[in-house]
């Protein structure tokens, strides 16, 4: 996992037409998801992708703590993000970071347009998600987590929705990047309302050219679909193993 | 209980009619303040305002307001840039700029500014950092750069990007001397920040109101608009982009936003460089 590599072996592996990890360029990480984990929560998910894990736990529709942010017409949802001290390579202190500040808020924004919010006027929605290993992609594998969370806690949802973050590496397209290309590569993270096609987070922080753009998006919705196929599988075997154990 | 940046942030309201009239006006590609919709605000720069601040400027976007000022330290560099420069954005929200605002520590939209402004100039590699050494792998020079919103009649981020932008490009470094007992820094002996000009990055931001785009949103805009969305371009690449607002976002948009952004460049380049460095 922490294995180095220079940019020369980074670059040559590339022009092979492999990754770092031996990956095809469009191929995504293994996915390992699992619902229902946390008894007290309404609802709760684990989601994996490769090294990253993240447990993501609803709680609510519940009465609205502090009352003043109370909106009357729709239910307030509040989204933490944070990461848990060990799950880096040097410690991460456990006050909360400008990082994890701004991430709380970006998915917030991510996972919004697909709750039902209008169903439940004064009332609050919590959504917690805590990186327990960061190994990249760890905003987007907590959208996914978060998503299902809230289908489990039986939240009305417009759709699911769900994340990737796609790498620009010395003009080559990467889906789902890993934290050796995070390090190397321009990483463009993107949720989407995939029946929908409309994109709820999208943020960008390296040389992109201009011209490549479009491809860049078709190839992240590509991994969005691929993805998306799996929450439904996993709903739907959650659903099934719970209404076999009776009650 | 809410997690505390949340609850720092007063909720603003709109009057219905102001919302409609807004509404009503853009739908008939029009916006309340006689702009057009894809129409920026007159953008002004008023750099070395601040005497004691190695850099500083303000910026106003019509009647939007923002104070940016950087001070210069000597440090060690980051343990995996030993051979660069270091600097940190910061922003403050007191209660000046606006009521929404709170005394305490920054909130989630100075957080989330003060990054995207960040992400803006660091990856647009603007500032050469290779030359902000003293003494390879022992001491740096660090930059605070750190933003004051004056009067926030909405689009704070570009705003606060201009105000660094016109701060950096006026920025004096001191000279340092490594004594016996570590760097003096000698405030007399200065020399402009070295800059890569042609990479100057360039940022706006774009907001959805109905099904339409507007550019650089006043503060009852945002309050209506379904997202906004900040792009910054350097050269021929898009160098940063953050969707911030609850709304949903057509890729047909997002390329819209890019190419208009590209065609605007230029002059808004042209623009900063002659209110700055005249």
């Amino acid at each position: 996992m922490s294995l180095k590599i220079s940019e020369e072996e980074f670059k040559k592996i590339l022009e092979s037409g492999k990754r770092v990890d031996g990956r095809a360029f469009t191929e995504l990480r293994p996915i390992n998801i699992r619902l229902g984990i946390v008894e007290r929560a309404e609802g709760s998910c684990l989601f994996e992708m490769g090294h990253t894990k993240v447990l993501c736990v609803v709680r609510g529709p519940t009465e609205c703590v502090p009352a003043y942010i109370a909106d009357p017409e729709r239910a307030v949802l509040d989204v933490a993000y944070r990461m848990c001290t060990f799950s880096t390579e040097e410690r991460k202190s456990p006050t909360p970071s400008r990082r994890e500040v701004e991430l709380s808020k970006v998915i917030r924004e991510a996972l919004e347009p697909s709750i039902l919010l209008e169903e439940f006027p004064r009332m609050m929605i919590k959504v917690y998600c805590l990186v327990l290993q960061a190994d990249a992609g760890t905003r987007t594998a907590s959208i996914n987590a978060a998503s299902l969370a809230l289908a489990q806690a039986g939240i009305p949802l417009r759709d699911l929705v769900t994340s990737v973050a796609v790498g620009y590496c010395y003009g080559n397209i990467v889906v789902d990047v890993c934290s050796i290309e995070d390090e190397l590569c321009a990483d463009i993270p993107i949720a989407m309302l995939p029946a929908y096609r409309k994109i709820t987070l999208l943020q960008s922080d390296h040389r992109l050219p201009i011209d490549r753009l479009s491809e860049i998006l078709s190839t992240a919705i590509k991994a969005i679909d691929q993805i998306y196929e799996l929450q439904k599988k996993a709903l739907k075997e959650y659903y099934l193993s719970s209404t076999k154990t009776g009650d | 209980m809410a997690s505390e940046f949340l609850s720092s942030i007063h909720r603003e309201f709109l009057s219905n009619i102001e919302k409609e009239s807004i509404f009503s006006h853009i739908s008939r590609g029009k916006r309340l303040d006689g702009r057009d919709l894809l129409e920026m605000r007159k953008l002004e720069l008023i750099p070395n305002c601040i005497e004691k601040a190695e850099g500083s400027c303000i910026a106003k976007l019509g009647k939007t307001s923002v104070l940016a000022g950087i001070k210069i330290s000597v440090g060690p560099p980051y343990p995996d840039t030993p051979n660069q420069g270091a600097f940190v954005v910061n922003m403050e929200t007191m209660p000046i700029a606006s009521p929404s605002f709170e005394l305490g520590p920054p909130n989630e939209i100075g957080i989330e500014y003060a990054r995207v402004v960040d992400r803006s100039i660091r990856s647009s590699n603007f500032i050469k950092l290779e030359d902000l050494v003293v003494e390879p792998e022992k001491y740096v020079y660090v930059m605070f750069i750190d933003i004051y919103p004056i009067n926030d009649h909405g689009n704070l981020v570009d705003a606060a990007f201009y105000a660094t932008l016109g701060a950096l490009l006026t920025t004096r470094i001191p000279k340092v001397e490594i004594g016996d007992k570590g760097p003096v820094i000698l405030k007399n002996e200065t020399k402009p920040l070295s800059l890569n000009i042609e990479l100057m990055p360039i940022q706006l931001t774009y907001a959805k109101i109905l099904d339409k785009i507007v550019l650089d949103p006043t503060h009852q805009e945002e309050l209506v608009s379904g997202y906004k969305l900040t792009l910054a371009i350097s050269k021929n690449d898009l160098v940063a982009t953050q969707k911030s607002g609850a709304g949903v976002l057509d890729i047909d948009d997002f390329l819209a936003a890019v190419r208009d952004l590209k065609e605007r460049s230029n002059l808004i380049k042209d623009l900063v460089l002659k209110q700055t460095l005249g």
